[in-house]
């Protein structure tokens, strides 16, 4: 047993890998120079293998998938871009963990982060008490997938400043870096392997552009959010019990619904039976809508009843969409014109929606 | 045999039974010199290895899927000048659908390889007469349609287990993507085929298939497979459908299932009707595939199938089609670097080795082309998507021979127009005038003139009456039309027959276009709506409402939602005019959903410029009405209870007290509500008064009263304190402002009636002291200067003349 929290993919899933590179090893299956397993079995890792035994660990779009996997065969990087929380992250650690067997050569990005987290810093007494060294310099984990022909994972890529974004664009096109430091030849090379898997989300608030040198160096791959309602609905009763513990405010299965719906019917663009919504700007992901449930649930402790109504539930999906611009709201407000009027009809819990929501506009 | 599917990555594990017995039949009947071919339509993979088949085993008869009827096409079929895309048209009834033939299709690669080699061909399938219509209401029919093998679970099982996304990519997965060894072994390959069809055809109960007229058209394919057996001499290929393979095979063995078939009674094996060879494009067999036939991307396949992608691994293949969407997107404005071309190139190729397939096919080049064209998050959409979609679906046309039957669309128009009592025997135009309000035969026959109108042959026009689509005249009893069978018609009846082989169809088929037009509107749908209720096509109706539905959520223009809201209450009000039918309770909801949706585009409006403002004003005043009337409830529209126009009061009140709003949409809304009652005189007087206050904007001022004054000019002729206030106001400008804005003032005045405009001259010459006489202009002239003018022109003219220098001048010599 191990105290980690979250152990990184080839850890949680080192017999797969390693059945995968018996299978691999057996079949005498061609391996990329650099890669730990061959193409195919790298996509059986991901989307799984039942006769491997083998688990499916990302749902939804299997053609993504291969193409992500031939991406990251050639020159260009790879760029998964989407909404947020549509498990972009886990499957950048899922093919690095496969192709490169580690998932931790990532920089996290930020508004923070510098092109020393890209290139390498240096430890600083040991570059003043020797000077410039290979001992004294800390590579970034950029240098270190190079130096080993392994997989990066940039996370978060677009919460840097373009500025140092675009450091990457030299060392995607001429896959070396110069160590002007160590003398006029020094260098690191990249080797067989070596490639970069950056997430991004495009249209969040916060984010910044990408220069478009950098984004000829990558191809794009756009991770939709998942439709099922039900793995929705179990996701958020999850993170309810994480947060508030298992004392907390009940929130009834019909209000449960009507959460899981709006937030759907909002961020798809469409309901189940097919009538188009107007989707709002705020992120209606699912991490807003467990911000919702538990705003609503802590008005039901302390506020209301003790149990969680959909009128509470109504109440601060408004706030979800007043912290937006004044067209979220008036989306909003359509959707509850549009859609939710008409489910009120054979609804209590749509009724309480449909009540609260009016009474916020005046 | 068992498992034929598992040599391509692990698919399927079990064979049933009755599959296992079908694989081993088809082995022993071939065996006896009986070739079952089991085919998907319009499979290059399957012409391919028929190709083989028919050049190893030289069959003397070939018998193929398709009417009984068109064995007496044959002749047209095998003329050397018939060229594919081309199509068999049958018409049964009041329907009709096609049998298109591309190059890469097997029945056609069948039916040349028998008609240049001398072997016996025949059409073996019912006719299509006698065959139930599966798809009611369709837009087009084709006789090739697969709903079976679309519908099946345990194909679509298959699909999530190897990754792809539909049947169409399972199918060109496992049967069209291979190399040409695997590609040329037409035994192993016909074995595969049947096994595929066999997980739809094992899923389909027999009543299903009672039901669908499935087994009484095998019930005919096994009775003339029979008796050909019994006759001929040689080799016998059989190519069908892969759903019919099983049954033919079970029929031939005479299993208990194949009794289902050969228990029922074929009826007719001779039969004769008409059909047609008409010319065909790839464009519109690709539009097929909506109806269950064929495979996507026509045009694709035909450049696989006149290249050789086996002997290259797709390599030029591949180049070809990128280079071909790339050239169409630098067409269209596109950038698309050599660079990325190359890099999609190889990416298809890469694909399709991860996926295990000999060559790129359809979905590895789409996939690359989303992953290296494609630097955000739109998908392939716009141009990009655009040149993909005419690449893929293709562009190349047919050819007939010259002198084969012209399609009997000018008979049908003929016949009805003779059956609704037009004349049709001269060219002359003739004029009728219809009572549709009280006699049904008035009505059958405007029904018929409005399809001739709608369908644009120049057969008719509306001169008078009451005119639903344009909204005028409602109150008059008569239509009033003229219409002439002119030679024109005729001719514009021929260039149509290709788009459609009846009215019907024509019809169905330009409001799908029409529906499926980037441009369409919520008005221009609801005009379509009118038209096909005045054709009586009260049938169409579903998909029309559906898309105006849609409308309601995508058109962000208020004009354009009102003018359709204001249709919609015509079409309900003059309900005795022809039949809504079960859309009448639909109209009702559209109503609510277009309300909902004009209350969503209002308060937008608060950011229009000065010169969008009048089309706002005039938009608002409309949906205004519109609102009014509703909430009025006159007895045609009091089922409407259900309206609930709360919304667009909101949103008004909304866009009245934004303050950002230009002045003249302000006027506008003031105007408005307080014709309603929603805001009361004191309020209304204190609203003007903050606009006419001294020191505002002379523009606002102009603008607030061209709004107040579009919307109810009725404010100022009631409201005497209003016009003191304007006048007073108007009269603190100094000239260079009145100046500027005396146009917009003028423009304000236009509303008035001339005798309200004069009501008004009155109240303003009393309130400046001066007297109504002294406002008329009257112009006082000497009448001796006047003569001395009149004179002096005279003689300039005449000297002009007299010079010849008038016409110089512009005038008469």
């Amino acid at each position: 047993m191990t105290d980690e929290l979250r152990p990184p993919a080839e850890h949680r899933y080192a017999a797969e890998l390693a059945a995968l590179a018996g299978r691999d090893a057996a079949t005498g299956a061609a391996i990329p120079p650099g890669w730990r397993l061959s193409p195919k079995a790298v996509r059986a890792f991901t989307i799984g293998d039942p006769q491997l035994g083998v688990s499916r660990k990302f749902y939804g779009d299997d053609p993504l998938v291969d193409r992500a996997i031939v991406s990251l065969l050639g020159r260009q990087g790879l760029m998964l871009v989407g909404e947020p929380g549509t498990a972009k992250s886990m499957l950048s650690e899922l093919l690095a963990a496969a192709i490169s067997g580690t998932s931790t050569l990532t920089i996290q990005g930020s508004a923070g982060t510098t092109e020393d987290h890209i290139r390498y810093s240096w430890n600083y007494a040991l570059l003043i008490a020797e000077g410039p060294s290979e001992r004294a310099l800390v590579p970034s984990p950029v240098f270190q997938a190079m130096a080993s022909g392994r997989l990066v994972r940039f996370e978060e890529i677009t919460r840097c400043p373009p500025e140092i974004q675009d450091t990457l664009v030299s060392i995607l096109s001429e896959k070396q870096l110069m160590l002007p430091e160590l003398g006029d030849e020094a260098r690191v090379w990249a080797r067989p392997g070596f490639n970069v898997i950056a997430t991004a989300n495009l249209r969040d608030r916060g984010v910044h552009e990408m220069s478009a040198a950098l984004k000829r160096r990558f191809n794009f791959e756009t991770v939709r959010p998942i439709r099922d309602r039900s793995f929705e609905t179990q996701l958020i009763t999850q993170a309810l019990d994480a947060e508030l513990g298992p004392q907390r405010p009940l929130v009834p299965m019909p209000v449960m619904d009507v959460l899981v719906t709006a937030f759907a019917d909002l961020r798809g663009g469409t309901t189940a039976t097919g009538t188009p919504v107007k989707r709002p700007d705020a992120v209606m992901s699912t991490a807003e809508a467990v911000n919702v449930a538990i705003a609503s649930s802590m008005a039901a402790r302390y506020l209301g009843d003790g149990t969680v109504h959909a009128g509470e539930i109504a109440q601060q999906l408004v706030g979800i969409a007043l912290k937006g611009s004044e067209d979220d709201a008036r989306l909003i407000r359509h959707y509850v014109d549009n859609v939710v009027r008409e489910r009120a009809r054979g609804s209590r819990e749509w009724r309480e929606f449909f009540n609260a929501a009016e009474g916020l506009w005046r | 045999m068992a498992g034929v599917l598992q040599r391509r990555r692990g698919a399927v594990a079990l064979t049933p039974p009755r599959l296992n017995r079908a694989l081993e039949s088809l082995r022993r009947w071939r065996e006896a010199g009986v070739y079952l071919v089991p085919i998907r339509h319009h499979s290059p993979g399957c012409s391919r290895a028929l190709t083989a088949l028919l050049h190893e085993v030289r069959p003397t008869t070939i018998l193929i899927e398709g009417p009984r009827e068109y064995t007496a096409l044959l002749g047209a079929l095998g003329d050397a000048a018939t060229r594919p895309p081309i199509a068999v048209l049958s018409i049964a009834d009041d329907r009709s659908a096609f049998y298109p033939l591309a190059d890469f299709s097997p029945e056609w690669v069948a039916l040349r390889w028998g008609t240049s080699h001398g072997a016996d061909v025949d059409f073996i399938d019912q006719s299509w007469a006698a065959r139930s219509d599966d798809d009611p209401g369709a837009a087009v029919r084709t006789l090739q349609a697969e709903h079976h093998l679309a519908r099946s679970t345990a194909i679509a099982a298959l699909a999530s287990q190897l990754g792809c996304r539909d049947h169409d990519e399972v199918w060109e997965h496992l049967f069209e993507l291979r190399d040409a060894t695997q590609a040329d072994d037409w035994r192993t390959f016909t074995a595969e085929v049947l096994a595929w069809a066999a997980l739809a055809r094992l899923e389909a109960d027999r009543e299903v298939l009672d039901a669908d007229g499935t087994h009484a058209r095998e019930a005919v394919m096994a009775a003339m497979l029979a008796r050909h057996r019994a006759t001929a001499e040689g080799p016998i290929v059989v190519v069908t459908g892969a759903f019919h393979t099983l049954a033919l095979l079970e029929a031939m063995d005479d299993t208990p299932e194949g009794r289902w078939v050969t228990g029922r009674d074929p009826g007719p094996l001779e039969v004769e009707r008409p059909a047609w060879l008409i010319r065909y494009d790839h464009t519109r067999l690709d539009g097929l595939r909506g109806y269950g036939a064929g495979m996507p991307a026509p045009g694709f396949w035909h450049r696989a199938w006149q290249g050789q992608p086996t002997a290259d691994g797709g390599r030029a293949l591949t180049i070809e089609v990128l280079l071909d969407v790339a050239d169409r997107v630098r067409a269209d404005g596109g950038l698309l670097s050599s660079a990325e071309v190359t890099a999609a190139g190889e990416h298809a190729l890469q694909l399709a080795a991860v996926r295990g397939r000999a060559w790129p096919g359809r979905t590895d080049l789409t996939d690359a082309m989303l992953t290296c064209f494609v630097h955000d998050d739109t998908g392939l959409s716009g141009a990009l998507g655009a040149a993909i979609d005419t690449v893929f679906a293709g562009t190349i046309l047919g050819e007939v021979p010259p002198g084969v039957a012209a399609p009997p669309l000018v008979a049908e128009a003929r016949a009805l127009a003779q059956q609704h009592r037009f004349v049709v025997t001269d060219a002359t135009s003739h004029r009728v005038s219809l009572d549709t309000h009280r006699s049904p035969k008035h009505r059958a026959r405007r029904e018929f003139l409005a399809t001739m109108r709608f369908l644009n042959l120049g057969f008719c026009r509306q001169l008078g009456g009451p005119d639903l689509i344009a909204g005028s005249n409602l109150g008059s009893l008569f239509e009033e039309w003229d219409y002439a069978w002119t030679p024109m018609v005729e001719a514009a009846l021929i260039e149509a027959s290709s788009r459609g082989a009846t009215l019907a169809e024509l019809r169905r088929r330009a409001v799908a276009e029409l529906l499926y037009d980037e441009a369409a509107t919520a008005a221009t749908v609801t005009r379509l709506l009118t038209e096909l209720v005045l054709m009586g096509a009260t049938a169409e109706l579903a998909p029309v409402l559906t898309a105006l539905r849609q409308c309601y959520d995508t058109d962000s223009s208020l004009a354009s939602l009102t003018a359709s809201l204001t249709r919609l209450l015509v079409l309900r009000a003059e309900a005795g005019r022809y039949s809504l039918g079960e859309a009448d309770a639909q109209v009702a909801a559209l109503i609510q959903a277009g309300l909902d949706a004009a209350a969503f585009q209002l308060l937008p409006l608060a950011d229009v410029d000065a010169d969008g403002a009048g089309a706002a004003c005039e938009a608002i005043v409309s949906l205004h009405s519109v609102v009014r009337r509703l909430d009025a409830r006159p007895s045609e529209l009091s089922d409407l209870d259900a309206a609930d126009t709360h919304a667009v009061h909101r949103e008004l009140t909304r866009l009245r007290e934004a303050r950002r709003a230009p002045a003249r949409l302000h006027g506008c809304l003031v105007a408005l509500a307080s014709t309603t009652g929603e805001i009361v005189q004191v309020a209304l007087e204190a609203e003007i008064g903050a606009h006419l206050n001294v020191g505002t904007d002379p523009d606002r001022v102009a603008g607030f009263l061209l709004g107040l004054m579009q919307a109810a000019p009725d404010v100022i002729l009631h409201n005497p304190d209003v016009l003191e206030l304007l006048n007073a106001r108007l009269g603190d400008f100094d000239e260079e402002a009145f100046l500027r804005i005396l146009p917009d003032l003028r423009l304000a005045f236009t509303w008035l009636r001339p005798s309200e405009t004069a009501s008004v001259a009155t109240h303003v010459a009393t309130l400046t002291g001066a007297s109504v006489a002294q406002l008329d202009a009257v112009l006082h002239l000497d009448p001796a200067l006047a003569a001395k003018a009149w004179d002096v022109e005279r003689s300039l003219v005449t000297s002009l003349r007299d010079d010849g220098l008038l016409a110089l001048m512009g005038g008469q010599p």
